[in-house]
This record gives C-alpha cells, structure tokens and sequence, in this order.
C-alpha cells in the first residue's frame, strides 16, 4: 500500500509538527520548572535532560510496537496531543492547589518525552516502504531539527508573549491533534474505514477537551496563582518570605510580591517622588533617613537626590528582594543602582522586630518611610499598629517626619483612614495626601510629625517629573468620596485595619 | 491509661487499614505498621533533644535519704527564710520587700527560679517551660495590677477602671486558631461547625454564666471570684464543688458538642483535667471569676515570649545573692527559742547550710511540705492530687506549613489528647525564619499515679514521636523542620480541682500558720491558677510582715 508524493508530503509536515510541538513541551517544562524551583540553571537542566532521555526510551521502546504502524501512530498522536497540551495547565493548578506538584511535571514530561520519541521512529517506518532508507532518514530527521527551530523561536518570540503558558500548552496539545489528523486522512487508506472512524471520534474528543481548555484558560489561569500575570515573566522566585514576580508587558516592567503588584516602571515615580518628597519638603534635617520596607531601593532613590542627604539606613525583610533591586537589570535600570550608593546601609529583619531591639541610645532619623505593602494579613498588619509607630516615634526626635504610604483612600477608605488615626493615637500629628497613581489608582499617604507642622509646600528638589508644588498643594485636598469616615485604630491584639482592608478589596 | 497507645491504635485504625489489610494478604501482618515507624524514625534521626524536667532525681533521693551531704554545715541568718521560689514564694518576697523587710533568703531546689513558670533561654527567642499567660487582672485585684504596672505591662486604666494593658504584652492577634476536618480555622471553635442548636446553647450559657458573675450572697460577696478565698460559700455552690463538671452541664441541659469540647479544653489547659473529672464548681470559676460585671467581656490575655517566665524574671530580679538555687530544703523546724532554723544542702556540692530566721514561709507543694516541715512529717496527707503533664519546646528552623487560617499564638487541635502549642516568636512580631514552639499536654488519667509512673518510663524518643505525630497531622512537613525537640516531664504539674478537692477543710486548715512556719502555695486552693500562688504569696507575707510589726511594737 504505498503513498502518493502528497501523502509523503503531508507526514513529513506532521513530522515538522511533531518537533515543533515537542520542543515546546520541553521549553514549557523548563519554564515552569525555573518558575516554581526559582533557579533558570536547575529547571532547564533537569527538564532538558529528563526530557531527552525519555525520548532515547520511547525510541528504544519503538521496536517493541509491532505492525501496523499506523494505527499505533496515530493513538500515539492523540496521548501526545491530550498530555502536552494539559501539561501547562495541570502543572500550574498542581503548584497553586497541591505539594510535591514537581512530582507531575517531571512524570508528564518524561511520558510525553518518551510519547514523543516513539513519534519519529515510527513516522520512519510508516515512511519506509516509499522511500529509500537513507532518504527516510534523510528527511525526517531534516524535518524533525527545522521542527525544533521553529518551536524554540515560536515559543520565544509568539508563543509565551502572546498566548502565556497555559494557552501555549493547550495550543501546541491542539496542533498535534490536527497533525494527528492529517495522518489519520493520509493513512485512512491503510487503516481501513472502521478504525479510521474508531481513531477519528477519539482525535475529535481530544481536540474538545483541548479546545474547552483553551476557552476556559483564563479561568484556569485565574486558579492558578502563577498564572496571574498578563506579562512575560522576567524573573519568578519563590523566596523564604514571598512569591517574587518581575514580568515585562506594556511596554514597562512590574514587579509583583506574592502577586500583588508593587511597582510598575510606567508611573512608579509618580507614587515614589509623592512617598518621599512631601516628607522631605518638611523635614528640618535631612541628613539621616530610614526607609523600612521598600526593597526595591525606589524610594531611596528619590531621596538619594536630596543632596543633603549623608546616610540612609533601608530594613528590608527579605533578601531576596534587595538581591534581585541589585541584580535584575529591568530593576536596577529602575533604581539607578541606588542600594549599591556607598550612603546606603541595609539591612535585613522584620521592620518591628529590628526597630524593638534598636537601642534608644541610637541616633533618632531625620526622615522615616515606611514603604510595606498593603495590610492584607497579620504579618503585615502589624507595621501599621499603635506599637509599631510608637516604636517608629522612638526612632525620631522631635523635628522629625515620617511618611506611610497607606493604601488607596478611595478603594479602601476605611483602610486609609484607620491607618490615619492609628497614627493620631500615638500623638504624632498627621496630614494625609493622595496621588494618582495609575497602576493602582487613586493612592494614599500620611504625613507624621511630632509636631504640629504646616502643610508642606515648596519642595527639596526641582525637576520632578511628577510632583512640582501645584500638585503637591492639591494631593492634600479631599474630594468628598475620600474624606474622613470614622474607624477604630489598628492595635496589635485587634488588628481593625486587616479586617477592613480585607472587607474593602477582598470584596472587589 | 496509656494514651500514646490507644490514640496510636485509634490512628491504625482509621489510615493504617489499607496497608495492615494488604500486610494481611501477604501473611504479614507486622511488616507494614514497623515499616512506617522505621520511616518516621528515619524523617527525625536528625532531631537532637532531651528530657529536662525538675531535679526529680534530687527529690527521691530526699525522699528515699540516700542524698550525698559530706560537707561541713555553715550557719547562716535571715530575718525571713522563703523555702521554694516559685510564683507563690517570689510574690511573697516581693510583698515583704514593699513592707520594708529586704533581710530574706529565697531558697530553690532548681537551678532556676520560677517552678511551674519557668523558662528556656537557649533558644533563638525565650520560650515558656510551664505556665505561659495570665489574664489581665480585674478591677477589683489591686495588688496584681501593681505588680504588673511595676512590669510596664499595664499602663494606667481606662474610663471604666480596668487595668489598661500595654499593647506588646496583650495577646496579638490572631490569638487561636483551631485545626479540624483537615484545615485550620479562625477563634476556638471551628464557626462552620456550629449548628442552630450549638449556638442557641453557646448564647444559653454566656447569659448562665452572665447570672453567676452577679451572683452574691447575703454578705455581698461574689460566688465567683479570684483568689478564690474571697468567693461566697452558700451551701449550693458547695455541693457543685462535689459534682462532676460534665454531671453539672447535663443536669442543666447542656449538650452541644461544641461547648462541651470548649469547656473541656478549658478544663484540660487551666487543670489537666477533662469535663468528667473536674469539680463544676472550678469549672465555673474558670468562666465567671475573671469577669468583671455581666455582659463585659473577658479580660484580655498578657504574655511575653518567654511566657510567665517574664514574671518570675522581674520578682527575682532585686534578690540576687539572695535567691539560692540548687539548694535542696531538707528540714524546716520551729526553734525552742522561737523562730525557725531551715536546713538545706546544696546539691551540687554536698554542702550543708542552716538557716535560722524569725519566720519562714513554705511555698513548696504540699507534699513536699509534708516531708520538710518537722511539725506536719506525723500529720494527716492533706496533699491535693497532682496532675503530670508533658510540655515540649521544638526548635524550628522555618514556619510549618498549614492549610487555612494562619498561624496563631495559641493553635489548638480538636482531635487530640494535648493541647496544641504555642509561638513564642508570636509576641515578637517575628513572622518568618527560625521560631520555638511549646507544644503542652495533661495527661488525663483516672489515676494521677499511673500517669507519673507511666512519664517516667518514657525515653525521649518516644516523648518525641507523641508530640511529632500528633502535630504532624496538622503540619505533614514538621518533622523536617524540626531541629531540636527538647521534652519536659512535669510528674506534679499541678494540684487538681477534681471534685471535692477545692471545698475541703483539709485546704483551709494547710493554709494556717504553724507558729512561725506559713505557708503559700496553690496546693492550698486545690488548683493551680496564678492569681492564687499569686494572693497566697501575699498573704503568707502579710502574716509574717503582721507578727513581725506586732513584735516591734511589743518591744
């Protein structure tokens, strides 16, 4: 039963499909497993090599697969198309859902390793009795490494930029069962009618599940934590704090923490010349800073064009984060290099545990900022209690500010006015502004001094992008739908503040 | 009695089945069971740890008289001799030094003061050994409230007179949180398991225990209050103090399972005792007692990492020379010439030390009174039972995973024989890293004895695995993160509340001075709350800081 020039043409396209694909699935493994291991070097490694000694199995194992071929390639086909096309998904539900979730991307990446292995073997034998041997060989393997060339640029260039992971897994699943049959109607003549209509209905309910999966892919992402982010990923770790996220996507960078968004390159000065430079217009001395939280060396940059500035002392909870401000290019384009400013001191503790033990003794700041993010648990809650800013007041003299950046008085009005009066309650005086932030809205800030200081109005520095001192006058004037609502203060044994944040974005 | 067993063949049953049913199959039947413990050892081979616990060795000998004493007797002189510094002794001293008399001598057995309160220091943050809370005084406790005022931990009161607690020293939120049916959940209770008629009886009891906070009797004092000298004894309060809690809560048509669990875990954590075997009467003291007037709300717990260790530190804190640890108390008898002379040896050298005062105050448990003190070695055993009790401290080198709400500083499991464990990282505001957790457990037998016989059969492996595999259900990777698990065995934990301990004149009658020998300890109430250790310190000092005036004022 030999093939026409045509149906030759069409296997060796299926071969180009079959490389094509299975790269795909290999780079895909290896992007998540860099995901979730949090090192590039450990996930492609160990995909790269699981992967290819699965596939020197199924070709080993192909000589066990008695004739005929065709309809073992073509089930074969099917398997590939389902697996490979949910290994994206299923992986990434996997890490958000349950443990040992490596455990199933390794074992589905070995069984399509060796699916996809057992795929070309077999495309040779269909093809052998058409073509000389060394012509077989020849062109399949000709196709099968143009196949790879064109996966490894797909996924790079289209694939992951436009389609994200889970959409790029079910695609390429998608794309093997149109291959698949392409096969079935070229080889429908060798089959015979009854199990080409057998292979043809399973082909069409692999191809419904794949096509649900890829409408319903968005929902899936949304289960899946790490599925969150619109953008490509730069950089996704798992530190011993948090789940840190740098993704590239409109034209600008983000930087997400457990995937919440922290800063977006496109207005992030907007938010850190409004977090630092009304403190620093009020402040009598500038020469020492303290900036608890703000890892990512944004707001020290702000103050590090202050030249009155001598020293600044960063408490940073997490490593990791400081790391990868000084490392990742994306963010240390961002903070020009500010954490590695020989005025710049770090620091790596818990912002209360280190002010606590602080000694009294210790020289007061002239500026504080704290910089966290938003109240969404007990942890963080407790750096906007009474005792935190009582211990925060330990820190300053009587001339100095502190600064809180305290969520958005609009989305969480009660959050922001109780982060205010949390303040009040400790005695320090308050006066809260707000900006327009774009990436997170209408965003709010407190201004804290021992005194009781007039509203700030000529600013340190000049040429701002964001901030001159028209804008500034009017970020201390509330719109009516932001004003005052009345709130119990946030203390450490009656977190108010984790209740009504979660109340007002939990809800939305 | 054994618990570890029949909780073990409970856990068999119920996970093991599958695998003794295929064991079976094999005609092997104790291969697979051996084979998940080798497993289990294996996961924790690289736990260090220890037993600690009190100088029980020291006690036995004193008990059996085969202590080494070779060294020569030194004699020494105090006006005041305070045998046991526990809370009951250091409350003493603290009350004797605010009336003027500083010429005293605390003496302990242990290397460290504190008894029951004591505390780890070894750690990556100071952990409780024993007691770790106390609830804010109430507004009638004038003495407590100076005491923790002197500490910084109360600052002032509020509009309504009650204690303002200071906000590092008030438990911070999340306070508890529960595990059952696989997940942690927010408070005590697990609120998706209550139904209609859990809550209609939950709202049934606080207006119960609402009625008994204003109860009074024909004196005006309260049924309920705290020490527990001040409370009324009208006859039907007495009879409650006969009757088994769990009697009690039938006969007053209390059957919600989750009130009950409540209320047995309140017995288990202040007494060490379960619902069927605690007095109604202490029960009920624990509810009302601390509140201040019906519809207030409970006062609000203080704790310090270290737990109560804080405490002990700031009343040791002014004695130093004065308070004498490893000093075993062997004899403490009345002088013909009047006052008292105190024999002790210290135990680490043999040396022998009498001490001749003009009072001497016991604040040892009332069995240990019973040997040392000459006057009462031929009386009656007028000794409360003991409850024993295993506390654990586990060094973590990272923050166990759990599903559900998050970590707590009290996390309690409902389907377990302890009680669940404390953060001590929790208070710090320490969040992340390396932290100690001290897991408690009451051992809850019928017959206090076997428990303690029972304690001190126990290696430290299998103390450990207690503790691993009844945590490990709620936290799979714990045995991981574990690096040092060191056990306490507390064979007389507590005096306990069973029924007709607390009402008995026999604890009336301890209390009294015998000459110039007083006593304070919370043997002497029957049951081991601080505020009576706390209260009988006091009143102990005020006898002696009366006599003493008493004579001054006669010469």
């Amino acid at each position: 039963m030999s093939l026409s020039r045509w149906h030759v043409g069409v296997l060796l396209a299926v071969a180009l499909v079959v490389a094509t694909s299975g790269l795909v699935y290999e780079l895909l493994a290896g992007t998540l497993a860099s995901y979730y291991i949090g090192s590039g070097v450990i996930g492609f490694s160990t995909t790269i090599g699981v992967y290819l000694f699965a596939l020197g199995i199924g070709s080993w194992l192909s000589r066990r697969i008695a004739d005929p071929v065709a309809p073992r390639f073509i089930a074969v086909e099917w398997t590939v198309a389902l697996l490979g096309g949910a290994m994206a998904p299923a992986v990434e539900l996997a890490f958000a859902w349950a443990e040992h979730a490596a455990v199933l991307l390794y074992v589905l990446l070995f069984v399509v390793g060796m699916l996809v292995g057992l795929e070309i073997p077999l495309l040779m034998r269909l093809l052998k009795h058409d073509l000389r041997f060394e012509d077989v060989v020849a062109r399949v393997l000709a196709f099968d490494y143009l196949g790879a060339l064109v996966g490894a640029l797909a996924f790079a260039l289209l694939l992951v930029p436009w389609l994200g992971t889970t959409r790029t897994s079910l695609a390429l699943g998608l794309l093997n069962a149109v291959a698949g049959f392409a096969a079935l109607a070229v080889l429908r003549a060798q089959l015979g009618p009854r199990a080409t209509r057998r292979l043809g209905a399973q082909g069409l309910l692999v191809a419904a599940v794949l096509v649900a999966g890829l409408f319903g892919a968005a929902r899936i992402t949304r289960w899946a934590e790490a599925g969150t982010y619109a953008g490509v990923i730069l950089w996704n770790e798992r530190s011993a704090y948090q789940q840190i996220t740098v993704t590239a996507a409109e034209g600008g960078v983000q930087l997400f923490l457990n995937g919440q968004l922290q800063v977006h390159s496109g207005d992030e000065y907007r938010y850190h010349e409004a977090l630092v430079h009304p403190a620093l217009a009020l402040a009598h001395r500038r020469a020492r800073a303290l900036v608890l939280g703000g890892g990512d060396g944004l707001a020290v940059r702000e103050l590090l064009r202050d030249p009155a500035i001598r020293e600044v002392v960063l408490v940073e909870l997490d490593p990791a984060v400081t790391s990868l401000a000084r490392r990742l290019p994306a963010l240390r384009e961002l903070n020009g290099g500010a954490l590695d400013d020989p005025r710049v001191r770090i620091v790596h503790d818990d912002a209360m545990v280190w002010l606590e033990a602080r000694s009294s003794a210790a020289a007061p700041f002239d500026v504080v900022i704290a910089d966290f993010p938003d109240p969404n648990d007990f942890a963080t809650g407790k750096l906007y209690t009474t005792r935190f800013y009582r211990l925060v007041r330990r820190a300053m003299h009587d001339r100095s500010v502190l600064v809180v950046q305290a969520t958005s008085p609009l989305h969480a009005r009660r959050s922001f006015w109780c982060i205010e009066r949390t303040i009040r309650d400790v005695g320090l005086h308050t006066r809260p502004y707000h900006v327009h932030v774009p990436s997170f809205g209408a965003w709010g800030f407190v201004l804290a001094t021992p005194w009781p200081a007039p509203q700030p109005e000529r600013l340190r520095v000049g040429g701002l992008r964001y901030l001159d001192e028209a804008t500034l006058r009017a970020a201390f004037v509330f719109p009516p739908d932001m004003g005052p609502v009345p709130v119990e203060p946030n203390r450490l044994h009656d977190q108010m503040l984790v209740h009504y944040y979660a109340a007002e974005w939990g809800g939305g | 009695m054994i618990h570890p067993i029949g909780r073990r063949a409970v856990l068999g049953g119920l996970l093991g089945a599958p695998l003794v049913a295929i064991g079976a199959m094999a005609g092997c039947e104790r291969v697979a069971p051996r084979g998940s413990d080798r497993a289990a050892r294996r996961r924790r081979a690289h736990i260090e740890g220890a037993i600690r616990g009190p100088s029980i060795a020291s006690g036995h000998a004193l008990r059996d008289g085969t202590l080494r004493q070779d060294g020569v007797e030194t004699t020494h002189r105090a006006r005041v001799v305070i045998v046991g510094a526990g809370i009951a002794g250091l409350s003493a001293a603290w009350r004797l030094r605010h009336g003027g008399v500083e010429d005293l001598v605390l003496l302990e057995l242990e290397p460290m003061p504190g008894g029951t309160a004591c505390a780890g220091y070894d750690g990556i943050v100071p952990y409780p050994w024993g007691a770790h809370y106390v609830p804010a005084p109430s507004r009638h406790d004038a003495e407590l409230t100076e005491l923790f005022s002197e500490m910084g931990a109360i600052e002032g009161r509020d509009d309504e007179g009650r204690a303002r607690v200071a906000e590092h020293v008030c438990v911070r939120e999340p306070a508890e949180r529960v595990f059952w049916n696989g997940f942690w959940h927010e408070g005590l209770v697990p609120e998706a398991a209550l139904d209609a008629r859990d809550r209609e009886e939950m709202k049934r009891w606080r207006a119960h225990v609402d009625a008994l906070v204003a109860r009074r009797d024909g004196c005006g004092r309260r049924a309920f209050t705290l020490p527990i000298a001040r409370c009324a004894s009208e006859p039907e309060l007495l009879a409650w103090d006969a009757m088994r809690a769990d009697r009690w809560l039938e006969a007053h048509g209390y059957r919600s399972r989750w009130l009950r669990w409540l209320l047995d875990y309140a017995t288990r954590d202040d007494y060490g005792l379960r619902l069927s075997q605690t007095s109604a009467w202490a029960m009920l003291l624990y509810e009302a007692a601390r509140i201040d007037a019906p519809g207030q709300p409970a006062p609000p717990y203080m704790t310090w990492p270290q737990g109560n260790g804080a405490i002990v530190e700031h009343l040791a804190a002014p004695w130093g020379e004065r308070l004498r640890t490893g000093r075993l108390v062997q004899q403490v008898q009345p002088r013909p010439q009047g006052g008292v002379s105190v024999r002790a040896v210290h135990v680490a050298s043999g040396q022998r030390e009498r001490w001749d005062a003009e009072h001497a105050v016991v604040c040892v448990p009332r069995f240990v009174a019973r040997r040392i003190v000459v006057p009462l070695r031929d009386g009656p055993d007028d000794a409360p039972p003991y409850g024993a009790w295993v506390v654990a401290n586990l060094h973590l080198r990272d923050r166990p995973r759990g599903r559900g709400f998050p970590a707590a500083w009290d996390n309690v499991l409902v389907d377990a024989d302890g009680l669940g464990y404390v953060c001590a990282t929790h208070q710090r505001g320490r969040d992340h890293g390396p932290t100690v957790l001290t897991y408690y457990r009451p051992l809850l037998d019928d017959d206090p004895r076997a428990a303690r016989r029972w304690l001190e059969r126990q290696s430290w492996s299998a103390l450990r695995d207690l503790v691993l595999d009844e945590l490990g259900v709620a936290h799979p990777d714990l045995d991981d993160l574990v690096e040092r698990l060191d056990v306490w065995r507390w064979g007389h934990a507590m005096p306990q509340p069973r029924p007709g301990v607390v009402w008995n004149a026999a604890r009336r009658a301890a209390a009294r001075p015998l000459g110039a020998i007083h006593f304070a300890h919370t043997d002497l109430s029957g049951l081991a709350l601080f505020e009576e250790a706390f209260h009988h310190g006091l009143r102990a000092a005020d006898e002696v800081l009366d006599a003493l005036r008493g004579r001054s004022v006669a010469s």
